[in-house]
């Protein structure tokens, strides 16, 4: 029997009948045996283990005409009665049925997610991240083709040379094969990638979405890093013992991230909870995803109390990963569905927050326009036009105080930083290092900030540059001329006209009446 | 007002986080009451494990990872509750760790409500954005807690998944509290530097043609 989670001790009992045994002089009868019958002075029976744990044959057996040993048939009643911790590994839920059950389950849910992956996610916005997540599917979907492929192949090999069927050699299988180790590793990458976007489209600010978008991307980077260190490090011992602690560390890193999404993903379903609740398609969409993003967390607890089969999380890692993507894509796709028709009826547009001005520079520099505009005003007495224009108070001292000092040609005082006017262009004005340097990173830090901006967040965004790209000046100018109704022109429409009668009116009619 | 409230919220909840993962700290072999787990007649810490023998309790060295001494003890190799192997509790590490960071951040916390560093916009961002490896931490600990010890852990065990959720906390009202002083930065800027926008009455348009 296998060992799931590699650094768990599993301290098994040592059975008699997988050790060799003397069975005496007897005659020896079957097709191995030279002309098929012959007498043997000393026989020494081994039977079929496999690390050291008893393997019943999984043929059809006879019992009247032969039969397993005396001895095989106690340690094998001991191995399967489950007492200890320990002894759990001969338990039902450590057979090779559910594991195979827990593959094919694998293998079915990936298939079909990444199927419904490639039908409904369609459209321009998030492309990116459409793309991320149907690449990612995808390979996850070939990752477990071929692995449920060469494991019932191998089960047959081992079912043919052996005539028995064990788990052990299909999960050697799953954790040693490097291919596998390296189609997860893309394909968690790829998935996780997806997830950060997921959570960047929680936030409606752009510096909040910026910030988020860096941060998982650090963070996926880091984890899978980390992860990909011991999967891949040669088998040296020594390399071995220095890696051994990051094994399962990366897992739990692993179990942290994952239920830190998916309380993130959660809180937002209670903070949107009117549109969850919206129609009975949105609440069962909601339940379903709220459990997905669930599912991992539960498997590590699964796993750890050992209540089905230990080591059962890492079975379903791509199957949690993929759900936790596609479906969680689904529901926000139809909450925004629901938000927009709701904001239809309202106030159309995404509202703009006062942080996404950096340092409030538009602000700033709209007051410092306002100011020098007021301080000009007042000489601005347009003669040629013969207009006057007589300032109303409050505003007058303000003008009057600025009168002085305001010149008509834009000249402003030197010593007056708060007097310069618009107009006024200063050249080479030495800056001290301090200022400077802190213009340069700022520059710096804007050019990072607007790649962010252009490059990443835009296309996860409304203004997508390849939508901008695709659509032909001809096409916008046909959808424009739909819009305004252009594109039927010989379509007269009469529109009626009828008062409208409020109840508050008609109650004021009958007051004024009595 | 509110902001007062929001910050002294905030720091009676990282308070309590603090205390909650100080506790686990504390626990065998440093003190003889307070235990993270028990197994048998074994009690766990994070520094070390301790076997309670009739007469006395024989403790391992404090050290970050546990050293198996079942052979001095009673002759026979003895398991960790959850089958783990000694290597593993190397893990507990995080513990520490997860205190210093939470420190840290309850001192920022602090110097937002005794300065006027809560008035800066960038400095809440900065404390926010340490507030997220604050819940990973602890939230990481909780997670090795369970991965070692599993149904064995006791109450100050149960404690790390309390000091998780208080960070939690913490972390979702400082993004909060970052928003809304940005907002009364904003709005506190256009109040100061508004100048009146002189209006003109139509009336009083002369026309010389």
């Amino acid at each position: 029997m296998t060992q799931y989670t590699p650094w768990m001790v599993v301290q098994g009992e040592e059975y008699e009948s997988c050790q060799a045994q003397q069975l005496g002089s007897g005659i020896l009868i079957g097709k191995v045996v030279p002309h098929l019958v012959s007498f043997v002075g000393r026989v020494t029976f081994n039977s079929y283990c496999v690390h050291g744990y008893p393997v019943y044959n999984a043929v059809k057996f006879n019992r009247k005409l032969s039969h397993y040993p005396l001895l095989q048939e106690q340690n094998w009643q001991k191995f399967i009665s489950t007492g200890s911790q320990e002894e759990q590994n001969g338990s039902f839920p450590y057979g090779i049925y559910p594991v195979i059950l827990s593959f094919t389950a694998n293998f079915v849910m990936t298939v079909f997610l990444t199927l419904l992956s490639f039908i409904n996610i369609k459209g321009k916005r998030h492309r990116h991240a459409a793309r991320l997540l149907k690449i990612g599917s995808t390979i996850a979907s070939v990752n477990i083709v071929i692995f449920v492929t060469c494991s019932l192949k191998q089960l047959h090999n081992e079912h043919e040379e052996n005539g028995v069927t064990t788990t052990g050699g299909i999960m050697d299988l799953f954790y040693e094969r490097l291919v596998y180790s390296i189609l997860d590793l893309i394909s968690f990458f790829l998935l996780q990638l997806c997830q950060v976007m997921i959570v960047t489209r929680l936030f409606y600010r752009d510096s909040e979405k910026r910030m988020t978008f860096f941060l998982g991307v650090l963070l996926v980077l880091a984890a899978n890093i980390l992860w990909s260190i011991p999967q891949f490090a040669t088998s040296d011992e020594e390399q071995q013992d220095r890696w051994e602690i990051l094994a399962p560390f990366v897992y739990l890193l692993r179990i942290a991230v994952a239920a830190s999404y998916a309380s993130t993903i959660i809180s937002y379903g209670i903070l949107k909870r009117r549109y969850c609740l919206a129609s009975s398609q949105m609440v069962i969409l909601s339940v379903i995803t709220a459990l997905v993003v669930l599912l991992q967390p539960a498997l590590f607890l699964a796993d750890v109390s050992n209540v089905w089969l230990s080591g059962v999380g890492e079975l379903f890692n791509s199957t949690c990963y993929v759900g936790s993507t596609s479906i969680v894509w689904e529901w926000l796709e139809r909450l925004s569905v629901v938000r927009k028709k709701e904001e239809a009826q309202s106030i159309l547009g995404r509202p703009i927050y006062e942080d996404e001005q950096g340092d409030y520079r538009i602000a700033n520099y709209a007051l410092r326009v306002q100011h020098a505009l007021t301080q000009r005003t007042p000489n601005n007495t347009d003669s040629d036009n013969g207009v006057e224009l007589e300032q109303m108070s409050p505003s007058s001292q303000v003008g009057t105080s600025t009168r002085d000092t305001g010149s008509s040609c834009g000249v402003v005082p030197q010593n007056s930083t708060e007097r310069e006017s618009v107009y006024q262009v200063n050249f080479k004005q030495k800056q001290p290092f301090a200022e400077a340097a802190k213009q340069k990173v700022s520059h710096a830090c804007d050019t990072l900030l607007y790649f962010a901006d252009q490059v990443i967040l835009k296309s996860l965004g409304t203004l997508s540059m390849g939508s901008k790209k695709s659509i032909t000046s001809a096409n916008r100018e046909a959808l424009v001329r739909k819009r305004i109704g252009l594109d039927r022109p010989n379509e007269v429409y009469v529109y009626s006209t009828k008062d409208v009668n409020f109840d508050s009116d008609r109650d004021e009619d009958d007051t004024q009446s009595t | 007002m509110s902001q007062l409230i929001v910050v002294s919220a905030i720091l009676l909840f990282i308070t309590v986080a603090l205390v909650f993962q100080l506790l686990p700290i504390v626990a065998v072999p440093i003190s003889k009451e307070l235990a993270l787990a028990t197994f048998y007649n074994s009690t766990y810490g994070v520094f070390g494990w301790c076997y309670i023998t009739a007469n006395d309790t024989v403790c391992t060295p404090k050290r970050i990872g546990y050293v198996d001494l079942s052979v001095d003890l009673s002759g026979q190799r003895r398991v960790l509750p959850a089958f783990m192997d000694y290597s593993v509790t190397r893990l507990l590490v995080v513990h520490p760790l997860s205190f210093a960071i939470t420190s840290l951040l309850w001192i920022m916390v602090l110097l937002i409500l005794i300065t006027s560093l809560g008035d800066s916009p960038r400095y809440l961002f900065v404390v926010a954005l340490f507030s997220l490896p604050t819940f990973l931490f602890s939230l990481l600990c909780f997670l090795v807690d369970i991965l070692i010890f599993i149904s064995h852990l006791a109450w100050p065990g149960w404690l790390m998944l309390g000091a998780t959720l208080c960070v939690a906390t913490c972390c979702s009202l400082l993004w909060n509290l970052r928003r809304s002083v940005s907002i009364k930065k904003y709005e506190a800027l256009h109040s100061e530097e508004r100048v009146e926008v002189p209006t003109y009455s139509m009336v009083h348009y002369t026309s010389n043609g």
